[in-house]
């Protein structure tokens, strides 16, 4: 395999939508225990290293008690019969050679300090060569011998020390790379949760807009079914053309409302599509028998996306409908330089504390004659926000409910998490 | 007359196991070759046994100077000075004992004993030295006879091999 062909390999079996840096630092991340590890027994390790490689081991008992081994057997030569003068010559003459070379005990400063014996009074008493003489030779050697020994424990005490500091150290180096193993699960486990929730709240948000798009989807398919049946008992030319004008605007909601792919832009994201317009046009198709609208006598022009603010009027009056028997009026009005739109009914009204919940998805007011989602109310809000205004209801003078919306410039983009709160950027 | 220069390694590579070195025995650098051995004179002592196959053999002094030598420059770790030893390379010593390739022990007069390894003695000049700067090795300066290694390798001078450096040599054995 080629060298460019091996890295087309690597970077297709790349796990898609993870980029070289988040890649690098995962695995700098899953390699840090071990770097720790090492690096911390490296450091804590040398001291014990340096003591017991370079400087401990150069030591060795034997120089001291060879010495005594030598200085005894010239002793003992010295009364043993049979041996020629030249080999008791020989018997001294290998203990001074040790005797008269400080050069072959090592650490001798140190172990002439444990006592009083020292290596040159033995070269000393060896050279008068007197019996008397060999003795104190010998019995000095034995003392410096014991002071070797001394030191020797005191080594042995620095290696134990040093052996009980790599054991502190180990079991630290362990602590400290189990935390971080730990630490490093504990870290890969909420990054799996967090993708986790992500993805629940992806797929709610789908949900949502799947559940707002067939909430709105249904009124257009009512009217598109009604006006196809009524076709087909029309009479005259007048009114199939009316019904066909009916079937081609619901059939124009239908595809605005279930644009398939702005589903975000239309029920979660809201993104409007604004133009300035006169607002009464939008209001006069929902004239009927329950229906009294009140509008002005001039044209009341704002930006304003269309569509949705015939959702608004939509949800509005079918609720009106829906919960109450009477007569609806729906007004358009300007005040304080900005348009009003307000659908009030006669019926039962709504309690106080029910005011601001019912624009919470999912919550209903009191069981209508149908069992609808619930969504109509929050869609309406969101729409009213949107257009840098808002819905509120109260409680209409006389009994029943009113529900006022107010608009105002046009957001750029209102996003669902906000919460409904104004915000973003006003399109001028 | 003794042959100066290089000595045969072929008959060294008979005379070795194979399987206890791990490096072909390289050929050192003799100082002269085998040399007739003279008889020992009346008044001579034996200075060094050599325990082999066939039993043990004595030499003197002379006797062992007309074995093969070598003659190098080293320092001895305990007198701590360099000198110029001259002796009789411990391999040569095995082979005429019929123990080469195994690891040898070297007896000291005042009873110390230490072991060489086949490794080291077979590779590298390892001698028993019986003359330093010209001179016999005196009892004082750790003689007559002494086992001297060469200056390299570095490992010579650890404390792993201090007791290699054995004074006051007497005997030379295999290792059972």
């Amino acid at each position: 395999m080629t060298r460019p062909h091996f890295w087309r390999n690597v970077q297709q079996r790349w796990p898609p939508g993870m980029e070289p840096v988040v890649a690098a630092r995962e695995i700098g991340l899953s390699v840090l225990p071990a770097a720790v590890t090492v690096a911390l027994l490296a450091l804590a390790t040398q001291p014990a290293y340096q003591a017991l490689i370079h400087s401990g081991t150069g030591w060795s008992p034997y120089a001291y008690q060879g010495l005594v081994q030598d200085v005894q057997a010239y002793q003992v030569a010295g009364l043993t019969p049979g041996l020629s003068a030249a080999e008791k010559v020989e018997f001294r003459d290998r203990a001074l050679s040790s005797a008269r070379n400080p050069a072959q005990f090592t650490q001798l400063e140190q172990i002439e300090g444990y006592g009083e014996a020292r290596l040159n009074l033995i070269e000393r008493y060896l050279q008068q060569d007197t019996p008397a003489a060999v003795a104190q030779a010998a019995q000095e050697a034995v003392a410096l011998n014991a002071q070797a020994a001394q030191y020797a424990k005191f080594m042995e005490g620095r290696y134990v020390a040093a052996l009980d500091f790599m054991r502190r150290v180990l079991l630290g180096t362990a602590l400290v790379t189990g935390l971080l193993s730990v630490l490093s699960a504990l870290r890969a486990l909420l990054l799996w949760r967090g993708e986790l929730e992500r993805r629940t709240r992806r797929e709610a948000r789908q949900r949502e807009a799947l559940s707002l798009a067939s909430h709105e989807l249904r009124r257009p398919l009512q009217s598109l079914l009604l006006a196809s049946d009524l076709l087909r008992q029309a009479d005259t030319q007048q009114q199939r053309m009316h019904l066909l004008g009916l079937i081609e605007d619901s059939a124009a909601q239908l595809a605005s409302r279930a644009d398939l792919t702005r589903l975000n832009d239309l029920y979660l994201d809201v993104t409007l599509r604004p133009r300035s317009q006169d607002l009464r046009p939008l209001l006069e198709r929902f004239a009927g028998a329950r229906v009294e609208l009140n509008l002005p006598a001039g044209p009341l022009i704002w930006p304003v996306d269309a569509d949705r603010v015939r959702q608004i009027a939509e949800n509005l009056i079918e609720n009106a409908l829906n919960y109450t028997g009477g007569q609806i009026e729906v007004t358009l009005k300007e005040v304080g330089g900005q348009p009003e739109i307000t659908v009030r009914d006669h019926g039962p009204g709504l309690s106080a504390d029910l005011h601001g919940q019912v624009f919470l998805p999912y919550e209903q007011g009191p069981r209508g004659l149908r069992g609808s989602q619930g969504l109509g109310l929050p869609l309406v809000r969101r729409y009213a926000r949107a257009h840098g205004g808002d819905v509120t209801l109260t409680a209409a003078s006389g009994g029943g409910l009113q529900a006022t919306v107010r608009l105002g410039q046009p957001l750029d983009v209102l996003l669902e998490t906000q919460g409904g709160a104004k915000a973003a950027f006003p399109v001028g | 007359m003794p042959n100066a220069g290089q000595v045969e390694s072929r008959g060294l590579q008979a005379a070795v196991t194979p399987a206890s070195i791990t490096s072909p025995p390289s050929p050192f650098k003799y100082l002269h070759g085998a040399q007739a051995r003279p008889t020992a004179r009346p008044n001579e002592r034996v200075i060094f046994t050599l325990d082999g196959r066939t039993g043990q053999q004595t030499f003197t002094l002379r006797q062992l100077q007309a074995l093969p030598a070598v003659r190098y420059t080293t320092c001895q770790p305990q007198l701590q000075h360099d000198a110029v030893y001259e002796g009789v390379p411990l391999r040569d010593l095995a082979m005429l004992g019929g123990f080469a390739g195994r690891d040898v022990r070297v007896y000291a007069r005042n009873g110390f004993v230490t072991t060489i390894r086949a490794q080291d003695y077979l590779t590298e000049p390892i001698m028993l030295a019986y003359r330093t700067n010209g001179q016999p090795i005196p009892v004082l300066a750790k003689g007559p006879l002494m086992v001297v290694l060469p200056r390299t390798p570095q490992r010579f001078y650890t404390p792993a091999y201090a007791a290699a450096w054995v004074w006051f040599a007497v005997r030379l054995g295999p290792v059972p």
